[in-house]
């Protein structure tokens, strides 16, 4: 759908394309001022698999995005080998 | 005839943007201000949007009354020059109206608050340059800001999916996390026909009668209960944003937030002090800020919310009360 250039736009990356019966939840922290903060679980039915969390000033480059491609890969690779 | 009636009215009078912070943006890009006065008793968005688009801009905070309705003391008359920028917030839906400002500097009136407000107009209350706001923080809206002023302005192109996730929200976290998408970036962007959409449609007076109707419920029974007292007095007109209430100390503050959070009754603390206010400003300007930011509780008003919802509420503060807490 689109091509992943922003940390920013993980979340939105992943809930595009994550195969069916996985899902992706922000988890923003009840706190008001919580934009910089992200803190983003990736499911499967009920199970945790991976979580992302951070802050978006302390991400270096592009490293939220590497990190998102690397567990889109890792669970595409899990449901292939089944 | 009938599809004109449903299309966006000519914006002859106003200006949108993707949020108020955008339009604040835009008027300092518009003004091009040598120094700007804020209220240490701030938004964070605003600080932010100085510190991230604006840092060669001089920035100076200045105190307020704990009522918010004037400066804090009758000494207080602020000198703006010529070429600065003096922002002067209407806190909670009230006309902070007891402002002299000399000189010839700009004035911008935040009504992020108090959109909906109908506040006194002529002498003595001193008009601003400029009117700007949110319109998030009274209307379910992602999105969306406004002048109270014709511009053309260019828009920055938004490569942002905030828009898009929104539309795909599946629950209220898909929601938060589209507003932190756009709270993200410092884009002088348009508004979302989604947002515009409501906002044109809303019934104004339903909101204000509705808020009005549940913050004088929340004023009264919470008075009869002796937990905490009025801070706002609202005049006829006004639009409250929520009910804020003063406690003697923070400790009972913080307790009774905690036990209605068990209700799930969401109450918040406005606002916590930006860590570069508390760097930046005297002691004497922080005074109000970080008496407000310990002691006062908002208790939600918003217009989805009937009389049996204040009720609840209070019902809840009752038990609160009961447990001796």
């Amino acid at each position: 759908m689109f091509k992943l250039e922003s940390n920013y736009e993980v979340y939105c990356f992943l809930k595009i394309n994550l195969p069916e019966g996985y899902a992706i939840h922000a988890e923003p922290s009840p706190d008001y001022f919580t934009e910089n903060f992200f803190r983003y679980v990736i499911t499967k039915g009920d199970k945790e698999l991976k979580i992302l969390e951070g802050r978006f000033s302390e991400i270096r480059y592009n490293d939220l995005i590497i990190r998102a491609k690397k567990i889109l890969r890792e669970v595409e690779d899990d449901e292939h080998s089944k | 005839m009938n599809i004109a009636s449903k299309l966006p009215p000519q914006h002859v009078d106003r200006t949108y943007f993707s949020s108020g912070r955008a339009a604040f943006a835009f008027l300092m890009e518009h003004e091009k201000p040598t120094k700007v006065y804020l209220p240490a008793f701030c938004c964070w968005s605003l600080v932010s949007t100085m510190l991230e688009r604006f840092r060669d801009v001089e920035v100076e905070f200045y105190g307020m009354s704990t009522f918010l309705d004037g400066p804090p003391n009758s000494r207080f008359w602020p000198e703006v020059g010529a070429g600065e920028l003096f922002v002067r917030i209407h806190y909670f839906g009230h006309q902070n109206k007891g402002w002299v400002i000399h000189g010839n500097g700009i004035v911008l009136d935040d009504l992020s608050h108090s959109y909906m407000s109908i506040f006194e107009k002529g002498e003595p209350i001193q008009q601003g340059t400029y009117e700007f706001g949110s319109y998030r923080k009274i209307l379910k809206v992602g999105d969306g800001g406004f002048i109270n002023t014709y511009f053309n302005p260019v828009y920055e192109p938004s490569k942002k999916l905030d828009t898009w996730l929104r539309y795909e929200s599946k629950d209220w976290r898909d929601m938060k996390e589209a507003e932190n998408m756009l709270d993200r970036d410092w884009q002088v962007a348009d508004i979302s026909s989604q947002s515009l959409a409501v906002i044109l449609t809303t019934n104004k007076e339903f909101v204000r009668q509705r808020r009005v109707q549940n913050e004088a419920f929340l004023e009264e029974h919470l008075k009869d209960l002796d937990v905490g007292r009025w801070h706002i007095m609202y005049r006829p007109g006004e639009c409250p944003l929520n009910h804020s209430r003063m406690f003697d100390t923070q400790e009972e503050r913080d307790d009774l937030r905690s036990f209605l959070r068990t209700k799930d009754i969401y109450t918040a603390i406005q606002w916590p002090t930006h860590p570069y206010i508390l760097q930046n400003a005297s002691e004497e300007v922080l005074a109000s800020a970080l008496y407000l930011e310990r002691h006062t509780l908002a208790f939600p008003v918003m217009q989805e919310y009937n009389l049996n919802d204040m009720e609840y509420m209070i019902n809840s503060v009752e038990e609160w009360k009961r447990s001796g807490t």
